[in-house]
């Protein structure tokens, strides 16, 4: 990935996105979902297995990703349209913040927003556009269950 | 853990049956991380592995390494270059700091994940709690520890709160304790209780309590003791301070009870002692339950 | 009322003050005290804590041992030790029957005083709180601060 550089104005357009928020989605949290999850990041022996013993108990922890494994997937299911001002268009990395544990049987509500904007040009003259894209978890009892942030990377190829 | 401490790197062989899985616990089919001519569009030569996996990895092994007394409270990845499915990547990350608060440790680690070549394509960085463990053997169990009177501050001055009295204020109350003695200015005997930081949390250690591995069965105020200089009155502006000055344990008929005093010096405007009170809290405790 | 000391004896009864708590007084109280812990309005999480619904503060319960003891003793006279022990947990909508009585009279810095034994009963007579106060019969006004 490019380095970023000098940091110009961000056109009104884009900064105007800053703030949208999506509408928000509640879903149970199934046993089969956290086995699905587990199964996708277990160790080398993960194809296959689907024993039932396997599949986690009602009340039993989920892992720490879980309530959202990916931001800037789960902000596009709950409608809010990822900027994409130039041709490349990236996941830069993902931040979790994780307050209490998820546990099968709890209902989760999640909402996107669009928490920040910024540009930058890299040192061969290129724009480079950053948006964090911010999902907020609750569980049945209102309570914080984590927030997850991804940075969506928009960037110009290198000239050929 | 120990600062500087190495978690053991580990191998992780990703194939197209863990990107296909991924793709179905995230309800994620971008083709480019499965379907070769897609990723051949983008100019790649293969499939490209989900970031958010890489990272989701990452924190089932330090899960598995840090243990069953650990909670993950914050990962943060940063994906920069793209690691091709099939590839042999490498999972490994370092202690850098361990920070005692209360009874736990806040661990902060570094980690990484690096391709066959030994280039680093993922760095991040993640914080850990981690409950210490019991030095000596285990014996009857002890909630009122060293540790939980240390992050209470037992025995020093927790904080000090300044509340004017005015007589709105009193009003207010006698008017919700259905006391028709609106209007006196002379504020009533328990007042002493609005009067405390803890009750209208601006103070809060009691979230070390969290920390006790035990299911809570109740808990509440305990009992409240004031023993007044002169009478508090409208006008008075009380400066409030409070410390913890006892933490004691019993079982009773609710379990194993966790006793907490605070006792609160109120002095008035002038500097003057007004009144001293104890506020006594406690908290139930199902020793046969222990939790995570 | 305004009782005078010199017709007080150990053993005398209080009047019995009777309150319902309402949840509109829980959380009155709450704004008035500034004491919003979610026990006390919030239902699901009561009984997510094991109890039957809402329950009243202990402070609450203090303030109405605090209004049994001033509205017998008038304002000749000023508490200057009071204290309670709350023993078990009260519900609004019920009959909360608060009693007092003279258990000791002496005197405090020259000044007459008597010790009296409060208690809060619920409607099914099981002693929910424990209280003792300290009454001086000096007017507020005449009390060196």
């Amino acid at each position: 990935m490019p380095n970023p550089t000098t940091a110009p104005d961000l056109p009104r357009e884009l900064r105007a996105l800053v703030g949208t928020v999506s509408a928000p989605r509640t879903r149970a949290v199934h046993p089969h979902d956290v086995h699905r999850f587990v199964l996708a990041i277990a160790d080398g022996t993960g194809a296959g297995s689907t024993d039932p013993a396997v599949v986690p108990a009602a009340g039993s922890v989920a892992p720490p990703t879980f309530f959202c494994p990916d931001p800037l997937v789960t902000a596009a299911e709950l409608g809010l349209v990822r900027p994409r001002p130039l041709p490349r268009n990236i996941d830069g990395g993902t931040e979790w913040e994780i307050h209490r544990p998820v546990r099968v049987g709890d209902t989760l509500t999640s909402i996107a927003r669009i928490a920040d904007i910024s540009q930058r040009t890299t040192a061969d003259g290129r724009p480079m556009v950053f948006t964090v894209i911010e999902v907020s978890v609750w569980n049945q009892r209102g309570e914080s269950v984590g927030v997850a942030r991804g940075t969506s990377v928009s960037y110009q190829e290198r000239a050929a | 853990m120990r600062a500087g401490e190495s978690l053991p790197a580990r191998s992780v062989q990703v194939t197209l049956a863990d990107v296909v899985r991924w793709s179905g616990a995230i309800d994620d089919y971008t083709p480019i991380h499965f379907d070769a001519a897609a990723a051949n569009a983008r100019g790649m030569p293969g499939p490209l592995v989900n970031g958010t996996w890489k990272a989701a990895v990452l924190a089932r092994l330090l899960s598995d390494w840090a243990g069953e007394s650990a909670t993950l409270t914050r990962l943060s990845c940063r994906y920069r270059h793209p690691d091709l499915v099939g590839a042999q990547l490498t999972c490994g990350g370092t202690v850098t700091a361990v920070t005692p608060t209360g009874g736990v440790d806040e661990v902060e680690c570094e980690l990484w994940v690096a391709d066959a070549g030994g280039k680093r394509t993922v760095t991040g960085t993640a914080t850990l709690r981690v409950r210490r463990r019991e030095a000596t053997d285990p014996g009857p169990v002890t909630l009122a520890t060293e540790e939980l009177k240390a992050a209470l501050k037992v025995g020093s001055e927790a904080g000090r709160f300044t509340y004017p009295i005015t007589l709105a204020d009193l009003d207010r109350y006698r008017e919700a304790v259905g006391d028709p003695a609106l209007g006196h200015e002379y504020a009533p005997p328990a007042y002493f209780g609005v009067l405390d930081p803890v009750e209208r949390r601006e103070l809060q250690l009691d979230p070390t309590l969290d920390l006790v591995p035990y299911a809570r069965t109740g808990g509440g105020n305990a009992f409240n003791e004031v023993e007044y200089e002169r009478p508090l009155r409208a006008g008075d502006v009380i400066t409030v301070a409070t410390s913890y000055t006892d933490v004691y344990e019993r079982d009773g008929r609710a379990g194993r009870l966790l006793f907490r005093v605070r006792t609160n010096h109120l002095y008035d405007q002038q500097g003057a002692l007004v009144a001293r009170t104890r506020m006594g809290h406690v908290l139930a405790f199902d020793l046969g339950r222990r939790i995570a | 009322m305004n009782v005078r000391y010199a017709d007080l004896a150990v053993g005398d009864w209080l009047p019995a003050l009777v309150k319902v708590p309402t949840t509109e007084q829980l959380v009155r109280y709450a704004g008035a005290a500034h004491d919003f812990a979610r026990i006390h309005y919030d239902h699901a999480h009561a009984v997510s804590r094991g109890f039957d619904g809402v329950i009243v503060h202990g402070l609450l319960k203090a303030a109405f041992l605090g209004q049994l003891v001033t509205t017998w003793c008038g304002p000749g006279a000023w508490v200057r030790r009071f204290g309670v022990q709350y023993r078990r947990v009260d519900f609004p909508a019920q009959l909360l029957i608060c009693h007092g009585q003279v258990v000791a009279k002496h005197e405090e810095n020259g000044q007459p005083a008597v010790d009296l034994e409060l208690w809060t009963e619920n409607p099914r007579q099981q002693v929910t709180t424990r209280g003792t106060a300290t009454v001086v019969f000096t007017t507020p006004e005449e009390v060196k601060a």
